[in-house]
């Protein structure tokens, strides 16, 4: 995803230090969740994610080769 | 010694986010006194450089005239391709000459492959800032 500005963390960080132990606790579950969540995203369901690559088209390559050294 | 040109990733897929964005060079063909101005996708894994029918057209190429025929894989496997020459420039770097494969399908992005738009020219990739650099070999 890309990077939020919206909250600055070095003004976020001080009140961390003021929760309870429980509430970091939930705190760092709640992030790994969200971080998670993040990673499924960049891959949707219903998206479609075509590939054209004609990868190890070998002949093709020395085709074109050919066609190159012949005009040179 | 010329200095690679930096250029930024395009957004062009909305609705995926970051996956979006794709390395597509802003790049001049020209074929006799045709020229036109469009962006490729700078794909290394593909074996070569892909001119979308419509593109060659634009450029004056004429099909029947073209009598190298190319076997091409994967999705264009079922499509009709022949080998073409264009000349072509990227930014102020010098002209080169790029070997296409001008397949009939209008489905596919300009591809800049390993041949030979890759043997030209030097690419760095910079994904996570969303930029790439390219330099002539």
């Amino acid at each position: 995803m890309m990077p939020s500005q919206s909250i600055s963390l070095n003004d976020f960080l001080p009140q961390l230090h003021l929760l309870k132990r429980h509430e970091k606790l939930f705190l760092i579950q709640f992030l790994v969740s969200d971080l998670a969540q993040e990673e499924e995203q960049l891959l949707q369901a219903e998206a479609s994610y075509p590939v054209w690559s004609p990868f190890d088209a070998t002949q093709a390559a020395d085709t074109l080769m050919k066609t190159l050294e012949n005009h040179d | 010694m010329i200095e690679p040109k930096r250029f930024p990733y395009v957004a062009k897929q909305s609705d995926i986010g970051e996956a979006g964005f794709f390395p597509l060079l802003p790049i001049q063909l020209i074929h006799n006194n045709q020229t036109i101005d469009v962006h490729g996708l700078l794909d290394s894994g593909s074996t070569v450089n892909v001119l979308p029918f419509e593109m060659g057209i634009s450029l004056g190429l004429d099909w029947n005239s073209q009598n190298i025929p190319i076997t091409l894989t994967g999705n264009l496997a079922k499509v009709e391709s022949r080998a073409v020459l264009i000349n072509a420039k990227a930014d102020s770097f010098p002209q080169c000459h790029l070997a296409f494969a001008w397949t009939k399908s209008n489905d596919v992005p300009l591809l800049l492959g390993q041949t030979n738009f890759f043997m030209e020219f030097n690419v760095f990739f910079y994904r996570s800032q969303l930029a790439f650099e390219v330099v002539p070999k």
